[in-house]
């Protein structure tokens, strides 16, 4: 190998922050603060729910968990194998996929959901919140609450995230929260054979969409942040 | 805070990763993280505090005037008192693709009358009893619970439901079950603890007004 290709694999490594470690503990980090306090958030709403319900609901509950346990390790085992280029580390990945259950959802899209909807309903009928209220309202609250947490990841460890592609792994996993989100779904006698029908004919659309759109959406929010400036480089020289 | 120099290789890593010159702090934090930090903190603002703000202070007025019926389900209807509030719920023939939803709220006078409607097996002494029991399991519903024995009541069409007390921590009021062609059907009228203790004529026509679809 000569010294030129020998400087252009080094320049490609560099470029691609290969090897490079993200260190969470970052308090001078805005990001790192508004992560914690989101995430924290959608942690005790998801404590409070679950716990206001589990003495009925157990088995619902643990059905749900069960089938959706399967069915993220199916994307997480996809997700990892299309991440061929610079490898994310694990804590990044564990980073998205948490912000992706607990923040995304729990925090976000449950209480923006719930209250837009039901303003549509109320300002526009309910016929037109049963046929349009999902489809305007997850546009807003499930997809900016998903790519928000890459952007902060982008900000948190802009050592590591570097490329679109980058983005692109980063933005699935936080699209991966399907095996937590569902416990907050389902309703009355008949929630244990709903989340056992129901969740197992919706999930099979609704989840490949769900990390799709996702790791789309931060692959564009990374290729801007590159082509406005370099942003995430300039973050990393200090 | 950032983490200080130490001779460790690791350690200088990690300050070097982490550490942010005095010139570019604003109050401490980093000034190119301040934005996206902002930006995030408010879409979680709208979410989680504005958005639901506005949706409980806009009102929803829509009387129930005479020839309204509300239908439940697919197979479920009733009709409410003239003069009642229409909540949550779509009239007969007003349905568009989505068809009627499963949940119907109207408000009479200071309380508010929910019918639920679902497919159900069991007989409406067993339906009743299985709210009794989730609700004793329940730890966020109000503290609402069957609070008698179960009486038998007959709707308008003849199909026999029973119906009960039905108080919570901040409210009172009954609780009634039928199960019809197949269907559960859960009435709940609950109103502040002020309101009369007997339930009126009105309330007392519209639960009996449930029946399944002609």
């Amino acid at each position: 190998m000569t010294l030129r290709e020998l400087t252009a694999r080094e320049a490609a490594i560099e470029a691609s922050g290969w090897g490079n470690k993200v260190y969470f503990w970052q308090p001078r980090n805005a990001c790192f603060w508004v992560y914690l306090l989101i995430v924290g958030y959608g942690l005790w709403n998801a404590f409070t729910i679950v716990n206001g319900e589990v003495r009925v609901y157990g088995p619902a509950l643990a059905a749900g968990t069960v089938i959706f346990v399967v069915y993220g390790s199916l994307f997480w085992w996809f997700t990892t194998r299309i991440d061929r280029y610079s490898r994310q580390p694990l804590s990044l990945i564990v980073a998205a996929f948490v912000w992706g259950g607990f923040g995304a959802t729990w925090t976000i899209a449950l209480s923006g959901n719930s209250a837009l909807i039901d303003l549509y309903s109320k300002l526009f009928g309910q016929n037109f919140a049963l046929e349009w209220g999902a489809g305007l309202s997850a546009p807003f609250f499930e997809e900016l609450g998903k790519g928000s947490g890459v952007l902060l990841l982008m900000f948190i460890a802009p050592r590591v995230i570097r490329t679109a592609y980058d983005g692109f792994i980063i933005g699935a996993f936080a699209g991966t929260y399907a095996p937590v989100y569902p416990l907050s779904d389902g309703s009355g006698s008949r929630r244990f054979g709903y989340q056992v029908s129901g969740r197992v004919s919706s999930s099979k659309v609704t989840g490949a969409l769900h990390v799709t759109f996702n790791d789309t959406d931060a692959a564009g929010a990374q290729t801007l942040a590159c082509d406005s400036g370099g942003i995430t480089f300039k973050a990393t020289t200090g | 805070m950032a983490g200080g120099y130490t001779s460790e290789p690791g350690g200088y890593e990690r300050w070097r990763a982490t550490w942010v010159p005095v010139e570019r702090r604003f109050l401490g934090l980093d000034r190119r993280t301040l934005l996206p930090a902002a930006a995030v903190a408010l879409l979680f603002a709208i979410a989680v505090w504005i958005l639901p703000y506005v949706d409980d202070d806009v009102r929803v007025d829509d009387p129930i005037v005479a020839g309204d019926v509300i239908q439940v389900g697919d197979t479920v209807q009733f009709v409410p008192a003239v003069g009642a509030n229409l909540v949550r719920g779509i009239r007969q023939g007003q349905a568009g693709t989505a068809g009627y939803p499963s949940t119907a709220v109207v408000t009479y006078e200071g309380s508010g009358f929910e019918v639920i409607a679902d497919a159900y097996d069991g007989t409406p002494v067993q339906l009743l009893e299985q709210i009794q029991k989730n609700d004793e399991g329940l730890r966020d519903n109000g503290g609402l619970r069957v609070t008698s024995d179960p009486v038998t009541i007959t709707n308008d069409t003849g199909d026999e439901g029973v119906l009960a007390r039905y108080d919570g921590n901040s409210s009172v009021g009954v609780i009634a079950a039928f199960v019809l062609g197949g269907t559960g059907v859960e009435i709940v009228v609950q109103g502040p603890p002020t309101v009369d203790d007997s339930v009126p004529p009105a309330v007392a026509d519209m639960i009996t007004s449930v029946r399944r679809v002609p």
